[in-house]
């Protein structure tokens, strides 16, 4: 009856179930403090002001965590990016070199002369005979019919006479 | 903030740094005695406690809701502190209770410690305990939890809980009064 009164008479009002409840919300409240300062129960203690920068430190640290995994993850990505560079390299240069045409120049007298030692004269004749056999022209190169005429003019034109002791 | 709207905040992108900070300020003193409890040492429980929340706001998507918040985070701070003291232990070759001993025997040069004899002994008493059995103690002698809370975040019955808190307090009745 009075608290209807003291409602009516001041405007305020409370919420439903708050007086039912109340005693239970202070009892916890107690218990929770009671369970936060448990250094009176154990003896453990906390540095000054501990609790107060927690929160802070916390923060930082995950900020730190999730930079320096950002950085590492990255860096995962430039390792794997500059392997698979290398490793197409590789391949790009095994494969050229493969493909690449020796001319006649790229091989010395010395490999020439080894091979030709190595061989056996057998082989090397039967080559040319079949070499000569082969070659339809062989008659008209080398039995030509040259007149002296135009002999002793090539010779004139192209060899210096001077040069030479008779 | 009620739980379900922290919960919703810490799951949003958006709102989860807010969140996260009310989440701290709201639990650090609880977990953190929870976790010294085990540890033992001061430096060790920033290390654990620090773990922790940074394990609660790395997996908070993953948090399905099923027990209460703090019971989650209290079981990652107990799984996170024993792991702690489980990979010291290895590293001193010994039992983590055996390393609990010795830090408890050390107790009097720790600056963060200003227990009387009794109090040391209640501790050492307790960390004769399997350790199990230690987390049931403290959970349920210290932090003054319910059994169903405690069941919650160990995910024991709460019959093996009353089981194993009764074997601990007669432990330790025992040590006490013989030593």
């Amino acid at each position: 009856m009075l608290k209807n009164n003291n409602i009516n008479k001041t405007g305020y009002t409370i919420p439903k179930g708050y007086l039912n409840t109340l005693e239970k919300n202070i009892l916890n409240k107690i218990n929770s403090v009671d369970n936060l300062s448990d250094s009176s129960k154990t003896g453990y203690k906390t540095p000054d002001d501990y609790f107060i920068n927690l929160e802070e430190r916390i923060i930082k640290e995950i900020r730190t965590k999730n930079k320096l995994e950002k950085l590492l993850s990255n860096k995962k990505i430039y390792y794997l990016s500059g392997i698979a560079a290398m490793l197409i390299l590789s391949i790009f240069i095994i494969t050229q070199e493969n493909r690449k045409n020796y001319s006649f120049d790229d091989i010395s007298n010395y490999e020439i002369e080894s091979y030709l030692n190595a061989e056996t004269i057998d082989n090397t004749n039967n080559l040319f005979v079949n070499i000569l056999n082969e070659s339809t022209e062989f008659d008209q190169l080398y039995f030509y019919d040259i007149k002296n005429e135009t002999l002793i003019e090539y010779i004139e034109s192209e060899i210096e006479i001077d040069n030479y002791e008779f | 903030m009620t739980e379900k709207k922290l919960i919703a905040s810490l799951k949003n992108s958006k709102t989860i740094n807010l969140a996260f900070r009310e989440l701290i300020n709201k639990y650090k003193e609880r977990l953190y005695w929870h976790i010294r409890k085990i540890v033992i040492n001061h430096d060790d429980a920033d290390d654990v406690l620090q773990n922790t929340f940074i394990k609660v706001y790395r997996n908070i998507n993953k948090f399905n809701e099923q027990s209460k918040l703090y019971s989650w985070m209290y079981r990652i701070a107990t799984n996170e502190s024993l792991t702690f003291l489980k990979d010291k232990a290895k590293k001193n070759n010994s039992a983590p209770e055996e390393l609990q001993q010795t830090l408890l025997n050390n107790l009097h040069t720790d600056d963060y410690f200003d227990g009387n004899d009794a109090q040391k002994k209640l501790l050492k008493a307790i960390a004769r305990l399997p350790q199990k059995q230690q987390i049931v103690f403290n959970m349920k002698y210290f932090d003054a939890l319910k059994y169903k809370e405690i069941s919650e975040i160990l995910d024991t019955s709460e019959g093996a809980l009353k089981a194993s808190y009764h074997i601990a307090t007669k432990k330790i009745k025992e040590y006490l009064l013989n030593n």
